[in-house]
């Protein structure tokens, strides 16, 4: 098999969609392979007697790296904070996101929240603190799990505040 | 919790004379991580600022000495005592106690002593080997006898508290502080505790080897002595050197 032929060999494999052709004559082996993540790899095993072909990793085009993995239908968190809010823990404590085991949260993931609204109760020394918002804006995620200990400054929620 | 700086590690005895004694023998006979912590709910005879007596009913309070070992430059050892006020600071804040720093470490509410921290320091060259922080911090007591400028949590919310969370929470917060310390994030401590200082940028008189005058705190130099504005210009006392007395618009 001259260059010519493993070129078209690898071309046809790229277009046909299978991920991996392995086909062997003789003395001579070669193993087409096309990686999930897009880009053709060509393993060639050749024996020592005859010129060994020049493997080219870059005779195919790749194709097109596929869109990244949608992000998870919940909580998603944009690709950007730049523009977000930080509500951070006043203190240590406990984090709780509700009044109590049987009732919603305070706020949710895309609740719009404004200054003055309680957004969680931290307990310390068996003494619950409503925590209000000092912001308002679109709350993006709940860094935080519920019943769950946090520190001094640690960040609750990201708000979107435009 | 995770802790960033210190380790959980707390002997409790039932009766001591001095637990910052009891530490620094600790220190000298054994290996222990820093953040060890006794705590005592009965001191005998612990010891205050200037060798005064610091007592305290069995039970009521909380009186602890925590070990820490920071390797800490000598010229830095008041930021020791920053740390830990803002600590206690803290924790009296949670519990919707506002209270005051009175320099360079009592803590006070509405111009009555609720903490008193006394600072033990072993040097070893230009560096602090370890430092013993010993905290008095009264809880429970109600009753204070003869001392009319004392008070406790159960006296400014009117309800008991265990004695143990407090120390749980105060753990926390001398965390918080010591590892702003061990970051060299000094000029945030410094700024904090000037937010927190008694008689800051205000007019007080004072009184100096039998000298009284008129002055006012600006601030306290890097080694911590207490910096006063005077008519003779700017200066520096040491704690022994100086006494204070705040006029009660200072509270």
């Amino acid at each position: 098999m001259d260059i010519k032929e493993i070129q078209n060999l690898i071309k046809f494999v790229s277009k046909s969609g299978v991920n991996e052709v392995a086909i062997e004559q003789g003395e001579f082996k070669i193993t087409i392979k096309s990686e999930v993540a897009g880009s053709e790899q060509v393993f060639v095993q050749q024996a020592p007697v005859m010129a060994a072909p020049q493997v080219m990793p870059a005779a195919v085009q790749a194709p097109v790296a596929a869109p990244e993995a949608a992000p998870a239908a919940t909580e998603a968190a944009p690709a950007e904070n730049a523009n977000l809010i930080e509500i951070k823990s006043p203190m240590i404590g406990t984090f709780y996101r509700r009044s109590s085991p049987d009732k919603d949260p305070f706020v949710n993931v895309g609740d719009s929240i404004s200054p003055g609204d309680c957004i969680c109760i931290v307990e310390a020394m068996k003494l619950f603190n409503e925590i209000e918002s000092e912001v308002s804006g679109k709350v993006v995620k709940v860094l935080v799990d519920d019943n769950s200990p946090i520190e001094y400054d640690q960040p609750l929620f990201l708000v979107d505040p435009s | 919790m995770l802790y960033k700086r210190l380790e959980r590690n707390l002997i409790h005895l039932a009766i001591v004379d001095s637990t910052n004694d009891y530490a620094a023998n600790l220190i000298k006979t054994s290996e222990v991580p820093s953040g060890t912590t006794i705590v005592t709910s009965n001191q005998q005879k612990g010891r205050g600022q200037r060798s005064a007596m610091w007592t305290t009913q069995a039970n009521k309070n909380l009186t602890f000495s925590l070990i820490f070992f920071s390797n800490e430059k000598i010229q830095k050892a008041f930021y020791l005592n920053i740390a830990a006020s803002l600590a206690v600071f803290k924790t009296l804040s949670d519990l919707k106690i506002e209270s005051k720093i009175k320099w360079p470490n009592d803590i006070l509410v509405q111009g009555k002593k609720i903490c008193g921290i006394l600072i033990d320091n072993s040097f070893s060259g230009d560096k602090i080997q370890s430092s013993i922080i010993g905290i008095g911090l009264n809880v429970n007591q109600k009753d204070f006898g003869d001392l009319k400028e004392a008070t406790s949590i159960l006296n400014e919310i009117g309800q008991e508290v265990e004695v143990m969370d407090i120390y749980e929470q105060l753990f926390g917060y001398l965390d918080f502080y010591l590892n702003l310390l061990m970051e060299s994030n000094y000029k945030i401590l410094l700024q904090r505790y000037y937010e927190q200082l008694l008689g800051l940028n205000q007019e007080g008189e004072f009184e100096s080897k039998g000298i009284k005058f008129r002055g006012i705190i600006t601030g306290v130099s890097e080694i911590g002595l207490l910096k006063i504005q005077t008519s003779e210009g700017t200066k520096e006392f040491d704690l022994k050197e100086i006494r204070m007395s705040y006029p009660s618009n200072f509270f």
